[in-house]
């Protein structure tokens, strides 16, 4: 049996458990893993992958820096392979590479800098359900194949098609452990306001993605504060420490997320606070004074937010130029936490929505089936 | 390697540390002959006195990149 990594790379793999063992042993070795376990691409696999598109296998979705290697309908779908995707998640994967070829996802930068940032595909509306998407209970850990699988494929596709490397091309000097796989569903259930993807524009029943470059999640627990002032104070403290980036790059253009649950997001709305309100007080309150800033961290690396006067050491500088740059998730298990996401501030996030080769959004993943 | 595709002149700083990348880089981007100057790591957090020596000892490799005689 023969298994294809690339149009160039062709291995003979016995058909037997010891074959399929070998195999990930030979794709170890050429460095086409994340050091984890993967499928062999059987052509058959890789074929029943491709029916669940209806773009043509050499269509090309777009170029992977840093090497600018190709990624084909057919490259996307042999490592969707050997992460053990399910066929069905492949429209998912071709939107997630949409998103991160566009010039403000900077991909370039995000695939060779020191930042640890990892990918995270966030998935919105139907396609949640169809795919098992987990979107409650530790959505940002282990447990759900749609979960873990998708996002592991992102990675194998920058490390494949991108010739990602670590400290060869890629010079994170931690990364974190989201960079195996970082991929949640938004809890539009539980969540009391508009979903993530509605707010950009999109049909609440459009299957749609998002993916942005992030740190590792942050847990933010108070249990006590009883008023959406107070318990958002603490969110704040989080995501404006004095080791954040966005607290020394808040004038680039630039995001850092919020995500609450759905048991947070109903005490929000209790008080009468939407989401804007959540990011207005972020916005206004995830700060420090320039005096602590200053000379440390990334001082003088990237403006600050255009109403700073940096010279006034008492000046409150933001995490963001405006509030919309906080993105507010909904997502996790229905109890009273938050999560800080933060980002390097160098890379934008892209939401677009699943959709058919003609570029008609779709409400179902199974319309792509042929 | 953007200044260079735009023709202007540009002499390329990196750390010993980024040495190897930086190769890997412009030969992934079919800038093999880009002209690198390589300074010893670290600079960040160094004092003044010493950024200077290490600048000062590839003073003649930054003017010869950007006359192309590098």
């Amino acid at each position: 049996m023969s298994v294809d990594v690339s149009d160039e790379l062709t291995v003979e793999v016995e058909d037997s458990v010891e074959g399929a063992i070998r195999y990930y042993e030979t794709a170890y070795e050429k460095g086409w893993t994340d050091g984890l376990p993967v499928f062999a691409p059987t052509k058959e696999r890789v074929e029943e992958m491709l029916r669940h598109t209806d773009r043509e296998p050499d269509e090309v979705v777009g170029k992977i820096p840093p090497r600018n290697g190709v990624a084909t309908v057919r490259k996307i779908a042999i490592n969707a392979v050997m992460t053990g995707c399910r066929p069905e998640y492949m429209p998912v994967l071709i939107a997630a590479i949409e998103c991160m070829i566009e010039p403000k996802y900077n991909l370039y930068g995000r695939q060779t800098t020191t930042h640890p940032g990892a990918h995270l595909l966030i998935v919105h509306g139907p396609a949640r359900i169809e795919l098992d998407v987990n979107c409650k209970f530790n959505v940002l850990g282990h447990g759900w194949r749609a979960n873990a699988t998708m996002g592991r494929a992102l990675r194998l596709i920058m490390i494949n098609i991108g010739g990602n490397k670590p400290g060869a091309t890629d010079m994170a000097t931690h990364g974190h452990p989201g960079r195996y796989s970082y991929c949640i569903g938004e809890d539009e259930e539980g969540s009391p306001w508009a979903p993530f993807h509605v707010d950009r524009g999109f049909a609440r029943d459009t299957c749609a993605v998002t993916v942005i470059c992030a740190e590792a999640p942050h847990n933010i627990n108070d249990q006590v504060s009883k008023t959406p002032e107070r318990y958002l104070g603490s969110a704040a403290s989080a995501m404006a420490h004095l080791g954040a980036n966005g607290i020394y790059r808040g004038g680039l253009q630039s995001e850092q997320i919020l995500m609450v649950t759905s048991e947070s997001a109903h005490w929000f709305q209790g008080f009468g606070w939407g989401k804007a309100d959540v990011q207005q007080y972020i916005f206004e309150h995830a700060r420090q004074p320039v005096r602590e800033i200053r000379d440390r961290g990334g001082w003088n690396t990237a403006p600050l937010p255009s109403f700073v006067n940096k010279d006034d050491d008492d000046a409150m500088t933001a995490i963001v130029e405006r509030p919309e740059d906080i993105l507010v998730l909904v997502a996790g298990g229905h109890l009273r936490h938050m999560n800080a996401i933060l980002t390097s501030a160098y890379n934008l996030s892209v939401t677009k929505a699943i959709t058919r080769k003609n570029g008609t959004p779709v409400r179902s993943v199974s319309e792509l089936f042929r | 390697m953007v200044f260079e595709q735009r023709g202007i002149p540009s002499a390329t700083f990196v750390t010993h540390s980024f040495e190897t990348y930086a190769r890997g880089l412009c030969r992934m981007q079919g800038w093999q002959a880009l002209p690198l100057i390589v300074i010893p790591h670290p600079i960040a957090a160094r004092p003044q006195d010493e950024l200077r020596e290490k600048v000062r000892k590839v003073r003649d490799q930054f003017i010869a990149a950007l006359v192309g005689q590098a």
